[in-house]
């Protein structure tokens, strides 16, 4: 059937325009925190999903790090089935409804999505969040089937977006499983990290209930290192772990002046504001950042959410980056959204010091005009400082969102752990099995500070080695027939 | 009148017959120092402070009950008089929590702790919020040396926090009268009067019963003249001494009563009466809701215009231009205010009224949605716009008008069917003309700046009228609005409603009062938590120190010495850091000591055994690495407030390796001392020392450091940044093992976050994964001390202030 309705659609897309999410606009969005973009109506998107040529080899599945089969779930939209895309979606990413909302799918899916060669991709990330949402606001969402008991016992370490996938994963293919989370809420970085207006915590907390559907058992405020050491859970308690613990540890410049009153880590400062809801102050007890002018340093996601937190909590707000905007690591969907908003990006600017008054509260910072030099390791153009240029910002808060290392604290409680010298775990790139056998790891504490996407995708892929683990296969043979982990 | 002539101190000067010699002395600019005597209260001669020395009369006259004569030859600091004060003060001083003023290191310790801490119990000058104004502190540190021959005692009353607005420490009273002689004075029936005699003698209301329930009207000049911390605004109380006072008018009611705004940087901190006199009193509103209404969270401090679907924060422009198109395209148009508006305001309204032949709705004074008239309401959908100044409009009925204008000065539900929505101005914000009660037209102008955009709604209307070409007409009449009685002497007659809006919602103390909240700001709560901890046990060691032991076994079965955790009394609370004090991992409980110190503490100190901590998380922190002490013999352990408790598993742990264990502890005075049985049972020697030398020695444990701290292997000190910052000065000198555990300002507890960064040896550490130990000698205290206060200003408005009946029984 799809063979003959290729050539009709393809005619068809040729002509239709993508189909954009309404959005709040940028002058009420920076007084709020609600969430951006208002989601696709039925009829839109069942519009968009037309759009799609249901390619016989889909490059955008490729491009997937969770190898979703995005025609597939596509197809059912277009027929104006929501409810049965969601159910094809839930099978094969956790978290639909997250994916759809702060995935970098111009760089994946829609990257590679044909229409995009010559006019605009299809838009995938809308789609996914509006088949997941239209579930869970309509109460239609099926609890996916459970493979019969295996009798094994796997603990996940981290109740983040990889802790979250490889649970689900594990919890579907039969298994018991147990997570450990060291913050008294979970979700990790979805809850502390990435604001309410890109993601509403509803979302997180419903995926969260829904993993608990399946049967996950979550241990709050138990932290694996400084309770039971790994090594222990493996002696008689489970049979497999995996580790998702993220990359939760801040990197500072080292500048002078970086310990005065009113310089945060960007964890700390999202933190406040989503995790402990400092927003909702004094009702929340957590103290909110009250400043006038707040400049976020840095280049990448975290600072793009950190300096539009910074506009809604009713700051000045400017954005401090060493390189050009065409190195900035962050979705440029997102510098578009804070520019649009009101950051005021200072590109090609390095902090040297921060200026503090008598109190020890900052009261400047120190910048130097930076030019673009020659390529360096990773094939950026390295910043330059251009001699005599140092200029002073004045403000009264700085967040510091320069990049998260790994926490040390499960390597350093456990013997037998090996880690890299940037403090990441070292797995087999293959199985994603770590220096300890059975004790398997993904995410941002195998690969540095990276993507939601790409910690669920390595989540997915240790998943499968647990399985295979698990069943006593080898864990680097070729997949034999009969193993049907996926 | 006939002119005196005296003599005080050998310096002639004269006074008024009538005068006492206090008032003659003050009158004259000549300081004789006194407690009870008041300038607007007749003498009463309690304190004994102000006793003098007058030729011709025999013994030592109490100033401020001697009538000045023409002659009078006065001294007032002999030196038998400044013993005979000297000791006055030290009996009050022996009952009143004095340590601070006997300190020795008070100036170096409040070089650090600029601000009082938001504690609990004031059982010190550094806990009391009412140090920077307090007169006994005041006259003891001009006056007296730092000795007190007398022992102390702390009656460890419980602050009284029943009634609303008000906390009542009877341990801080003088009995000085102030409050029970102003009440007097100012009320036909007073309330408060000094029950009981000698040493249980106090201020209350008949019976002991609450003042609410009695003839108190909470006009609150008793909290205003107390002269200590006694007794205390529970609101304004934390944010310090105004810098400056404006006397102006009350807006809330159409008596519009005198009354004084109390500024501190621009933000409105308090109110009260202009002068002490029956005729300035306040009601409760004037006095202690005024400044919770004005600078209430749910303030609408920003214009909002709906631009397509949705409401956009606007410029005053934008609004003005689009309420000005929505009036002018409307062929029928309705106007709903109150009654109690300015006349400035009143004036613009008719003008618009009538230049737009509106339809127009009064809303009678105290009117709120509920009494706009059913015809209205139900008509709403055939005018072409609304323009309504107040929160007149039911949800449901908003919903169904054209085009819809709010005037209001806070946000609630019924603004999402808004079209356009201006925040108004109020109270000190604004200003205009008036009528009072009698009829005599007063001005009134604005005292402060607004904390947003909001403007006063006389000028919105003014550009909207000029905007839409509409003349200025004179001839308007002010309604007279009649009071349902006074709410200065009934309770029952106090105003209920300020724009159409319920004053309890911004004011839950009102409830006590009887007035009820609509429910609009009522807390929604959703959460995924994991299962609560039960307390096993609440135990108050020393005022404001609380044992609190806690069911958790997995902790229990993980926690070594020098670790701490992280504790949430509730979902909405901070996450707090406190070290373990105790575990037992076959009975799975954890214990901590929780020093009340804000709001956390406070709300984690509050909870009851058989009630539960929404989050204990731990154990955290790196443990103390005893195997560096493997050398040592003899360790020498150093504990301050919370870490008297938080150095016992050490000292336990050393025994058991057979060290020579010493510790010892410091506290302000005997009092605030606790775990010294506990103590004793795992050190080989206790050694006690207060900073008032009411028990053990005179001074702080760095002394004894300085002292034999040579003779140790090792030290670990553990306590407030000011003693741990002491004892790093010995360290230095000493130049053996000293160690000290940190406890700075933490979100995480488990290295996520950076908030507790610390300088030690120049480089930056966390204090929650490499710590809490570190090297005593090479911490920056200063720098700890600085990110420590990083929040002292936001606390204050953290503070619970709700205390009254309703909060208890709900």
């Amino acid at each position: 059937m799809s063979e003959n309705q290729n050539p009709e659609r393809k005619l068809k897309a040729s002509g239709l325009p993508r189909h954009d999410m309404p959005e709040q606009s940028p002058r009420k969005r920076a007084a709020n925190f609600e969430e951006v973009p208002y989601g696709f109506s039925l009829q839109t998107a069942m519009d968009e999903a037309s759009r799609c040529l249901q390619c016989k080899k889909p490059r955008c599945m490729g491009a997937c790090p969770v190898h979703i089969n995005i025609p597939e779930f596509i197809a059912e939209i277009s027929k104006g089935d929501p409810v049965a895309a969601a159910a094809k979606l839930k099978t094969q990413t956790a978290l639909p409804a997250v994916c759809g909302r702060v995935c970098p799918q111009e760089t994946q899916c829609e990257g590679s999505c044909v229409l995009g060669i010559k006019g605009k991709p299809v838009a995938i990330g809308s789609l996914e969040r509006f088949a997941a949402d239209y579930v869970r606001l309509n109460n239609l969402e099926e609890t996916p089937q459970k493979a019969p008991d295996t009798g094994k016992r796997v603990a996940i370490i981290g109740c983040g977006p990889a802790g979250i996938t490889a649970a689900s994963e594990l919890a579907l293919a039969g298994h018991e499983v147990e997570i450990f989370e060291g913050l008294h809420y979970p979700g990790g970085v979805l809850m502390y990290g990435i604001p309410e207006f890109r993601l509403p915590k509803e979302i997180v907390t419903h995926e969260v209930e829904g993993l608990k559907k399946l049967g996950v058992k979550i241990h709050l405020n138990y932290l694996i290192g400084q309770m039971q050491p790994l090594g222990e859970l493996l002696k008689d308690q489970f049979d497999a772990v995996f580790i998702g613990s993220g990359a939760g540890l801040p990197i500072f410049m080292g500048i002078e002046g970086e310990n005065s009153v009113g310089v945060y880590s960007a964890n700390e400062f999202l933190t406040r504001y989503n995790l402990m809801k400092a927003y909702d102050f004094p009702n929340f007890a957590t103290t909110p950042i009250r400043a006038k002018h707040i400049v976020t340093v840095g280049g990448g996601n975290v600072a793009m959410d950190s300096s539009r937190t910074a506009l809604r909590a009713g700051a000045k707000s400017t954005l401090v980056y060493r390189r050009a905007r065409e190195q900035m690591p962050a979705r440029k969907e997102e510098v578009h959204h804070a520019e649009q908003e009101g950051v005021n990006l200072c590109l090609l600017t390095n902090p040297k010091r921060v200026l503090a008054d008598e109190n020890g509260r900052v009261r400047a910072i120190v910048c130097a005009k930076m030019e673009l030099g020659e390529p360096d390791a990773s094939g950026r153009r390295s910043p330059v400082e251009i001699p005599g240029s140092e200029f002073e910002i004045e403000c009264d808060a700085v967040v510091i969102a320069i990049g998260n290392r790994p926490n040390p604290l499960i390597p350093m409680t456990t013997s037998g752990l090996k880690t890299t010298k940037k403090g990441t775990l070292e797995v087999d790139p293959d199985t994603l099995q770590t220096s300890m056998e059975g004790v398997f790891a993904g995410g941002d504490v195998v690969s540095g500070a990276a993507t939601v996407i790409s910690a669920m995708g390595q989540a997915k892929k240790a998943a499968a080695s647990i399985n295979k683990f698990l069943k006593g296969e080898p864990l680097k043979e070729p997949p034999a027939s009969e193993s049907a982990c996926a | 009148m006939k002119t005196l002539n005296l003599t005080i101190d050998g310096v002639k000067i004269t006074a008024q017959e009538g005068m006492t010699v206090l008032q003659a002395a003050r009158a004259a600019g000549l300081y004789i120092p006194s407690l009870c005597a008041h300038k607007d209260l007749s003498p009463y001669g309690a304190c004994r402070l102000c006793v003098v020395e007058i030729d011709g009369l025999r013994g030592t006259p109490t100033a401020c009950t001697t009538p000045a004569a023409d002659g009078m030859n006065v001294r007032t600091s002999t030196p038998g008089l400044e013993l005979q004060r000297r000791h006055t003060l030290e009996l009050m001083l022996s009952s009143h929590p004095s340590p601070c003023l006997t300190c020795d290191s008070r100036e170096d310790c409040e070089s650090v702790k600029k601000t009082p801490t938001h504690a609990g119990a004031s059982t010190r000058c550094s806990l009391c919020s009412n140090r920077p104004t307090c007169a006994v502190r005041s006259i003891s540190i001009g006056t007296y040396t730092r000795d007190i021959g007398l022992p102390v005692t702390y009656s460890a009353d419980k602050i009284e926090k029943s009634d609303p607005f008000i906390d009542r420490d009877h341990n801080l009273c003088v009995l000085c009268a102030i409050c029970a002689r102003v009440c007097e004075k100012l009320h036909d029936k007073p309330a408060i009067s000094i029950t009981k005699r000698g040493k249980d003698a106090k201020i209350a209301a008949a019976f002991g019963k609450d003042w609410i329930l009695e003839e108190c009207t909470f006009c609150g000049a008793c909290v205003d003249e107390c002269p200590t911390g006694s007794l205390t605004d529970r609101w304004s109380k934390w944010y310090g001494v105004p810098d400056k006072e404006v006397e102006s008018y009350c807006q809330f009611c159409p008596k519009r009563c005198k009354i004084s705004l109390k500024i501190k940087n621009g933000k409105l901190i308090s109110t009260g009466m202009v002068s002490l006199d029956k005729e300035s009193t306040l009601c409760a509103i004037g006095r202690f809701a005024y400044p919770q209404v004005f600078n209430s969270r749910y303030r609408l401090t920003r214009p909002y215009v709906k631009m397509g679907a949705e409401m956009t924060p606007a410029t005053w422009q934008e609004t003005i231009d689009s309420t000005a198109d929505i009036l002018s395209s409307a062929k029928k148009l309705l106007v709903i205010a109150g009654e109690n508006l300015s006349d400035e305001t009143r004036s613009g309204i008719c003008d618009l009224v009538k230049g737009l032949k509106a339809e127009f709705v009064e809303m009678p004074y105290g009117s709120t949605a509920k009494d706009l008239p059913k015809s209205t309401a139900e008509k709403i959908s055939e005018f072409d716009a609304v323009f309504c100044f107040g929160n007149y409009l039911a949800p449901d009925t908003a919903k169904n008008a054209k085009k819809l204008i709010i005037v209001d000065f806070a946000k609630n539900s019924v603004h999402k069917s808004a079209d356009v929505l201006i925040p108004a101005a109020i109270l000190a914000e604004t200003g205009g003309t008036f009528e009072d009660e009698n009829g005599v037209k007063i001005c009134i102008s604005p005292a402060v700046k607004p904390s947003g955009m909001q403007r006063p709604v006389a000028g919105v209307l003014a550009d909207l009228l000029m905007k839409l070409n509409l003349p200025h007409e004179s001839g308007f009449k002010a309604p007279k609005i009649e009071l349902g009685g006074d709410p200065k002497k009934d309770k029952k007659a106090l105003p209920r409603v300020i724009y159409g809006n319920i004053i309890a919602d911004f004011v839950p103390d009102l409830r006590d009062f009887g007035q009820e909240q609509s429910g609009e700001y009522a807390p929604k709560k959703s959460d995924l938590m994991g299962e609560p901890y039960e307390i096993l046990e609440n135990k108050l060691l020393a005022p404001n120190f609380h044992m609190l032991k806690i069911k958790a076994p997995d902790m229990a079965k993980y926690a070594k010495p020098g670790q701490f955790a992280i504790l949430m009394a509730d979902s909405h609370s901070e996450r707090s850091p406190f070290t373990i004090a105790d575990w037992n991992a076959d009975e799975g409980w954890v214990k901590f000591v929780i020093e009340e110190v804000g709001r956390s503490s406070s709300e984690l100190g509050s909870k009851k055994a058989g009630e539960f901590l929404a989050t204990v998380s731990g154990p955290l922190g790196t443990p103390l690495d005893f195997s560096q002490f493997e050398s040592a013999n003899s360790i020498l352990l150093l504990g301050g407030c919370y870490g008297i408790a938080a150095i016992y598993p050490l000292a336990r742990e050393f025994k058991r390796m057979g060290k020579r264990v010493v510790a010892a502890i410091e506290a302000s005075s005997a009092y605030l001392l606790y775990n010294k049985e506990q103590l004793m049972e795992v050190a080989d020697e206790l050694i006690i020392k207060t900073r008032d030398g009411t028990e053990g020695t005179r001074g702080g444990v760095s002394d004894v450091y300085a002292q034999i701290g040579a003779n140790f292997d090792a030290a670990i000190a553990i306590g407030c940044v000011f003693m741990m910052k002491q004892n790093s000065r010995v360290a230095k000198e000493i130049g053996k093992k000293s160690l000290c555990a940190l406890n700075p300002i933490m979100v995480d507890g488990t290295g996520m976050c950076g908030a507790c960064r610390v300088s030690v040896g120049g480089e930056t550490k966390f204090a929650c994964v490499h710590g809490p130990f570190f090297d005593l000698d090479k911490v920056d205290f200063d720098e700890l001390a600085k990110r420590r206060s990083a929040y002292s200003v936001l606390e204050v408005d953290a503070m619970p202030r709700h205390e009254g009946k309703c909060h208890h029984h709900k």
